[in-house]
């Protein structure tokens, strides 16, 4: 996916949304700026398929060689879908961190949490500015 | 500059330390307060990084006795005994918390610069260093030193100075300091572990006074590493301690995670 099309939450999440069956489905990963920050990626814990979502809330959470971090869910929904391969195979947020590399598919109960959520011009700013 | 909170706690147990410091790490998050803490262990403990396996303290038999406590940060497993804990509570709002590596390598500077005051040489770990020390213990052999008598390396060691990564503190290629992060959504948690002299419960591991021969003092060590963090990271410290309100909240996260068998048999 292209990131500039993407939103994202200030906690570096990124989300994809996307009309499906009457419905909006986000797709969910964390960004570029994150893994880079994040450095090496040793392990990676994902709720089920099934668990209900609120934004702002932790989903889930990824280790780091120096530290752990939450992730943090950008919308409020049902998970529809993980990406279980990932924790085994971490090295793909590093070289598809939008494609790949997205972690839950949130099937959305309303869409008040989005206009929360930055575009990517937004998203560059805030990550310019922390450093 | 910012004014922070310095405490420094007398030894406890390994659960309530753990507490504590989530309790800071929330009132970081939701006032905004740094705090520097220093602290100790009451008796020998073996922490267990968070996706550790308890089950695996079998691969380490010196400390299989030792009671066990399951951090919120990552890493490998820390016997703490003849050791000094510090753990730094940042929010959001302190530019330091947006930088991952910086702080940890800041925090180790501290601690190197102080070590060089007293005539003891140590220096951060780079990946290209050439002579890695890596002790472990050997459950097969009894051995943590070749025929060579360097340490054995394994890089998948089950105690954290066992390991080494990037900004570690080494002496003499042992490793003398680590730390490990927790990230929430508005504030870090670090804390680390110096280790000042060789454990009963970790026999491959030496400290810094088995390295240098000299003595460290404890009280002296956490004057000097207080002043270096008022000038290295612009703050200001004040003495303090928890109040009763982070008293409760430490109570709360002792009796839901690191005092229960629940949480620190988890994985």
């Amino acid at each position: 996916m292209n990131p500039e099309e993407l939103l994202f939450a200030e906690t570096h999440e990124w989300a994809h949304i996307a009309d499906q069956d009457g419905g909006k489905v986000a797709t969910i990963g964390i960004s570029a700026n994150a893994v880079e920050a994040l450095t090496d990626l040793v392990y990676m814990d994902l709720p089920a398929a099934g668990t209900q979502v609120t934004a702002g809330n932790s989903f889930g959470e990824v280790e780091s060689v120096k530290a752990t971090s939450e992730l943090y869910c950008p919308v409020d929904g049902e998970i529809v879908d993980v990406n279980t391969s990932l924790p085994d195979n971490l090295e793909i947020l590093n070289s598809d961190p939008y494609g790949d590399g997205w972690i839950i598919k949130v099937k959305l109960s309303n869409e008040d949490s989005l206009a929360k959520l930055l575009d990517y011009a937004a998203y560059q700013k805030q990550c310019d500015e922390a450093h | 500059m910012n004014r922070a909170r310095l405490i420094i706690d007398p030894p406890a147990n390994g659960a309530w330390n753990m507490a504590v410091d989530q309790a800071l790490l929330e009132t970081a998050s939701e006032s905004g307060l740094t705090t520097l803490r220093f602290y100790q262990w009451d008796e020998p403990t073996l922490s267990l990084g968070y996706f550790q396996k308890h089950e695996d303290r079998a691969l380490h038999p010196p400390s299989l006795t030792c009671p066990l406590v399951r951090r919120r940060t990552g890493g490998g497993a820390i016997l703490h005994h003849s050791e000094l804990t510090y753990s730094l509570c940042v929010p959001s709002s302190n530019r330091w918390c947006a930088k991952n590596a910086e702080l940890y390598e800041a925090i180790h500077l501290m601690v190197i610069g102080y070590l060089q005051q007293k005539s003891i040489r140590a220096s951060l770990y780079r990946e290209t260093t050439a002579a890695v020390k890596t002790p472990v213990f050997n459950a097969a052999s009894n051995e943590t030193e070749d025929k060579n008598n360097r340490p054995r390396i394994d890089p998948s060691a089950f105690l954290c100075f066992g390991r080494r990564s990037a900004g570690d503190v080494v002496m003499q290629g042992y490793k003398i300091m680590g730390s490990a992060q927790r990230r929430g959504k508005n504030a870090l948690l670090q804390h680390g572990s110096l280790l000042l002299e060789r454990s009963r419960f970790a026999p491959e591991l030496p400290g810094i006074e088995d390295i240098s021969g000299g003595q460290i003092s404890l009280k002296k060590t956490i004057e000097k590493l207080s002043a270096s963090a008022e000038n290295e990271l612009r703050i200001e410290l004040f003495a303090g301690m928890l109040s009763k309100l982070e008293l409760e909240a430490a109570k709360r996260i002792f009796f839901e995670l690191f005092g229960n068998q629940q949480w620190n048999l988890c994985r």
